[in-house]
C-alpha cells in the first residue's frame, strides 16, 4: 500500500530500504490512511489506529477549545464530547480524501462539532459524555495556563501545539526505542546532539558519563540523530492518508515553527 | 522555566515546556535536514547501511589521483570530503572534493555533480573558489579546487572575533561575488556561513555552487532535484525556497545573505519575529534597513541585486552615522557617550550661524544672554541627539511610531522660542534707539522675521545632521518596506 520514496532520504546518510520498510510495517497499523481508506470506525483496525492518534494529539484540540471556549470545564466536557462523538459516530467518512491529512481533519472537525454545539440548546447540560480517550485534563489546564496569550488564534495555537505534540511523540519513542535497547543513558546524554552538532566539549562530557570516548560520543550522537529523523519522516506520515503529501506536510510544519 | 528562555542555537523563545528540553524549531530542522557530516556515519550501526559514507583514507585515495599527492583529509560534509593535496608539476596546493562511491552508481547523483563542476568552472572570480579540473576515477567523482588556506565563516562566527566593520567587509566580497554568478546565470542556493570561507587576508570566498542552479536548464531541473525537495540548510533558505516551490532565483541568494549578515552582526539567526539588528546589538542603525530589506519574505520586496544590497552597504560605510562598535559580542564595550559630530554641527549652526545672522542682518547688539541661551540649547539638541541614536529602531512600526519625534521638533520649537526671545529682549533697545523713525520699529514684522529666519537656521542644520538626514534618505531609497509576519 505504501510506496516509500518519501522515507528515503536522497543524501549520503539515508535510511536503508530494508530500514524504511521496517518503518512502515511499524507504523502501517495506525496509520491515518488506514482509517481514512476503512472510512469508518466500524473496523477495530481503524478505531484503534484513530484512538492512538487522539491520544497523541488530544492536547493541540483542548488547546484550540480551551481558547475558544474560554471556560475550563466547559472546554474539557467540549473535548471529551468531541472525542467520543469522533470514535463513535460515523464522521469518518465524511473525511474528504483529496484533504485526508489528519491534522485539517480533527481541526474542521472539531470546528463543526464547536458549532453545531453551540447552536444545540446551549441550557442543555453539559457533562457526563462517556470518556473514550483518558486525557489528563489536570495537566493539560496547567499547560495551557503557560501558552503565550499574545497575537495567537486559536487556529494558530492548535497548529504550534500540534507540531509540538508531534515532537514529543517523536521523542518518546526514540526515548523508548533507546531504552528497550538498553540505551536510555546514551538518550538522556546525547539527545542535545539531534538537535544539532553538539561542541566538541559537550560530546567529551556526554562521552565521560557513558564511559566512552569523545569520537565514539559523537558517532552515538549521529546516529541518534539519524534515527530522530527516521521516525520523524515516519510520525508525519502517520498523520497523512498518502505519501504523496509529505513533503507539503513538512512543509506545512516549517511554515508553523517558522513564524 | 523562565518564559523568555531562548535557545542558545538558533535564538527562538522557546515554550514553557520543550519536548525533552530541546528546542522545538531546532527539533524540526533536524528532522527536515540533514546537517551532519558524512564522516560520522561510518562506523557500527551506520555500517550496516549501504549508503553511509566512509570517507577515504589519504592512502586510499593515493592511487587514484597519481596526478597529485594527497597531503591530508580536511573535513566533510554536505556530499563529500575534502583533501589538501599537491600538484607537483604547477607546485601548486589544491583541495579536493571527493563523493561517496555509492552515489556514483546513482545517474542522477552524476548528472548533479557534473552540473556543480560546470557550473563552478564557468565562474572564475576573485570571491570564487575557483575550480581547477573536475571528472571520476574508478568510479569516485572528484573535483580539484583552488586550497583555500583558512577557516570558515561559521568559525569566525563562534570564535566572536567579528567586528562589524568586517562583516561589512565580507558582505560587500559576497555581494560581488554573487553578483557576478547571478549575472552568469548561476544561483548558488545554498548561501551559508559555512560555505563563506576567509583566507589569511580575510578575503572572502563562495565555496560549493553544488546546489546550484542553472537558470538556463530549467527543462531538466525537476528530474534533477525533485519538486519538493527541501534543498539546502534549513535557517538560511528563503521561503519561497522551503516551500519547494519552482520560483526560485537569485533572489533566494539575497535572502541567505541576509541570514548570514543577520548572524554576523548579531550572532543569532533572524527566527520568527526577530529583532532588527540594531535592537540585538549597538550598530549603525542603517543597517537594519539593509538587513530587513534582504530579508523580506516576498521577493519582490527584497533587494532585486546583490549589487544593491553592496551599494548601500558601501553607503553606511564611507559615510558613517555612529562609530564602529563590536559585533557579535558586544558586551563590555559601549557606544561613545556623547556624539561629537551632533554637537559640532548643532554648535556651528545654532550658535554661530545665529548670532551671524542677528548681528550682521539685522544690525543688532549681541548680548552674553543670547550666547549663554544658544549655548545651553546647543547643549540641550546634543543630548537630544544621543537619545535619539539610542532609541529603539523598528522598520516593522509604521513611520509615525518607530521614531522618537523629539530631536526633530526640538530645534524647531527652540528656534521659535529663541526667536521670540530675542525678539523681546531687544524690542526696547531698538525702540530707544531709532526712535526717530518709527516706521521701522515694527514690531510684529520683525517678530516673524526673527521666526522665519530661525526656522532656516534650524532646517539647514537638520538637514546636515542625521536623524532627518537619514529619514529623507530612506525615503529617497524606496518607501519603507514592512515586514509580515
Amino acid at each position: 500500500m505504501l510506496i516509500m520514496d518519501p522515507l528515503l532520504d536522497r543524501d549520503a546518510c539515508s535510511p536503508s530500504a530494508s530500514d524504511a520498510h521496517r518503518l512502515a510495517s511499524e507504523f502501517a497499523t495506525t496509520h491515518w490512511s488506514l482509517v481514512v481508506s476503512a472510512g469508518s470506525v466500524d473496523e477495530p483496525a481503524a478505531r484503534r489506529a484513530l484512538a492512538d492518534l487522539c491520544q497523541v494529539y488530544w492536547y493541540p484540540i483542548y488547546a484550540y477549545v480551551r481558547r475558544r471556549v474560554g471556560a475550563r470545564h466547559e472546554a474539557q466536557d467540549l473535548t471529551q464530547e468531541f472525542f467520543s462523538y469522533l470514535l463513535e459516530k460515523h464522521t469518518i467518512a465524511q473525511a474528504d480524501r483529496s484533504r485526508g491529512r489528519f491534522r485539517s481533519f480533527l481541526l474542521t472537525a472539531c470546528k463543526n462539532f464547536l458549532s453545531n454545539q453551540r447552536e444545540k440548546a446551549r441550557a442543555e447540560k453539559r457533562g457526563g459524555a462517556k470518556a473514550v480517550l483518558s486525557l489528563d485534563f489536570a495537566s493539560g489546564e496547567s499547560r495551557y495556563q503557560f501558552e503565550p496569550s499574545e497575537n495567537l488564534t486559536a487556529e494558530k495555537l492548535f497548529e504550534r501545539r500540534w507540531v509540538l505534540a508531534l515532537l514529543e511523540e517523536v521523542l518518546e519513542r526514540l526515548r523508548v526505542e533507546q531504552v528497550e535497547a538498553g540505551r536510555g543513558i546514551h538518550f538522556e546524554q546525547l539527545k542535545t546532539a539531534i538537535t544539532g552538532e553538539a561542541t566538541a566539549a559537550e560530546y567529551a562530557n556526554a562521552g565521560r558519563a557513558l564511559g566512552i570516548s569523545a569520537t565514539a560520543a559523537k558517532q552515538a550522537g549521529h546516529r541518534l540523530r539519524k534515527r530522530y529523523r527516521q521516525l520523524f519522516r515516519a510520525e508525519v506520515l502517520r498523520s497523512l492518508a498518502d505519501e504523496s503529501e509529505l513533503d507539503d506536510e513538512i512543509g506545512t510544519i516549517l511554515e508553523v515553527m517558522g513564524d | 522555566m523562565d518564559e523568555t528562555t531562548k535557545c542558545p542555537r538558533c535564538g527562538a523563545r522557546l515554550p514553557v515546556d520543550p519536548p525533552s528540553g530541546l528546542c522545538p524549531r531546532c527539533l524540526v530542522a533536524a528532522g527536515v535536514v540533514s546537517g551532519e557530516p558524512t564522516k560520522s556515519c561510518g562506523d557500527g550501526a551506520a555500517a550496516k547501511q549501504p549508503s553511509s559514507f566512509n570517507s577515504p583514507s589519504v592512502e586510499e585515495l593515493s592511487p587514484l589521483f597519481p596526478q597529485l599527492e594527497i597531503i591530508e583529509f580536511l573535513g566533510a560534509g554536505g556530499m563529500g570530503a575534502v583533501y589538501k593535496a599537491r600538484q607537483p608539476g604547477l607546485d601548486r596546493l589544491v583541495a579536493v572534493k571527493i563523493l561517496p562511491r555509492e552515489v556514483g552508481d546513482d545517474p542522477s547523483f552524476a548528472e548533479r555533480f557534473s552540473r556543480e563542476a560546470r557550473a563552478l568552472a564557468r565562474l572564475s572570480h576573485p570571491n570564487i573558489v575557483a575550480i581547477h579540473d573536475f571528472g571520476s576515477s574508478e568510479g569516485l567523482y572528484f573535483l580539484v579546487m583552488e586550497f583555500i588556506d583558512g577557516v570558515n565563516l561559521r568559525h569566525t562566527i563562534r570564535s566572536g572575533e567579528l567586528r562589524s566593520k568586517e562583516s561589512l567587509a565580507v558582505v560587500s566580497q559576497i555581494c560581488d561575488a554573487l553578483q557576478y554568478a547571478h549575472d552568469e546565470g548561476v544561483v548558488h542556493r545554498d548561501i551559508k556561513p559555512e560555505n563563506i570561507l576567509l583566507d589569511k587576508k580575510s578575503r572572502a570566498k563562495i565555496a560549493d555552487f553544488g546546489l546550484s542552479k542553472l537558470l538556463g536548464e530549467t527543462g531538466n531541473e525537476a528530474t534533477l532535484t525533485g519538486t519538493h525537495q527541501v534543498m539546502g540548510t534549513l535557517h538560511y533558505m528563503a521561503p519561497e525556497q522551503m516551500k519547494g516551490t519552482h520560483n526560485v532565483d537569485h533572489r533566494a541568494d539575497i535572502y541567505s545573505l541576509g541570514v548570514v549578515f543577520y548572524e554576523m552582526l548579531t550572532g543569532e539567526l533572524p527566527m520568527g519575529r526577530f529583532e532588527p539588528p540594531s535592537r540585538r546589538v549597538q550598530l549603525d542603525i542603517r543597517l537594519d534597513e539593509v538587513v530587513l530589506r534582504s530579508l523580506e519574505r516576498e521577493p519582490d520586496k527584497r533587494y532585486q541585486q546583490a549589487n544593491d544590497v553592496k551599494t548601500d552597504v558601501g553607503e553606511i560605510v564611507d559615510h558613517p552615522a555612529s562609530c564602529d562598535r563590536s559585533a557579535a559580542d558586544d558586551s563590555g564595550r559601549l557606544a561613545p557617550w556623547l556624539p561629537w559630530n551632533a554637537f559640532g554641527v548643532y554648535a556651528v549652526c545654532g550658535v554661530f550661524l545665529p548670532l551671524f545672522l542677528v548681528h550682521q542682518i539685522l544690525q543688532r547688539q549681541i548680548s552674553p544672554t543670547n550666547v549663554l541661551g544658544l549655548a545651553i540649547g546647543v547643549s540641550v539638541l546634543t543630548l537630544v541627539a544621543w537619545i535619539w541614536e539610542r532609541w529603539p529602531y523598528d522598520p516593522a512600526l509604521s513611520w509615525r511610531s518607530k521614531r522618537n519625534w523629539t530631536p526633530v521638533l526640538a530645534p524647531f520649537a527652540m528656534f521659535f522660542f529663541i526667536g521670540v526671545f530675542l525678539d523681546r529682549e531687544s524690542v526696547a533697545a531698538w525702540y530707544r534707539i531709532s526712535a526717530s523713525s518709527p516706521a521701522e520699529a515694527d514690531g510684529l514684522t520683525q517678530r516673524i522675521a526673527n521666526v522665519v529666519l530661525l526656522f532656516s537656521a534650524a532646517i539647514f542644520m537638520i538637514v546636515h545632521r542625521h536623524p532627518l538626514h537619514d529619514a529623507i534618505r530612506r525615503w529617497r531609497s524606496g518607501p519603507t518596506s514592512k515586514r509580515s509576519g
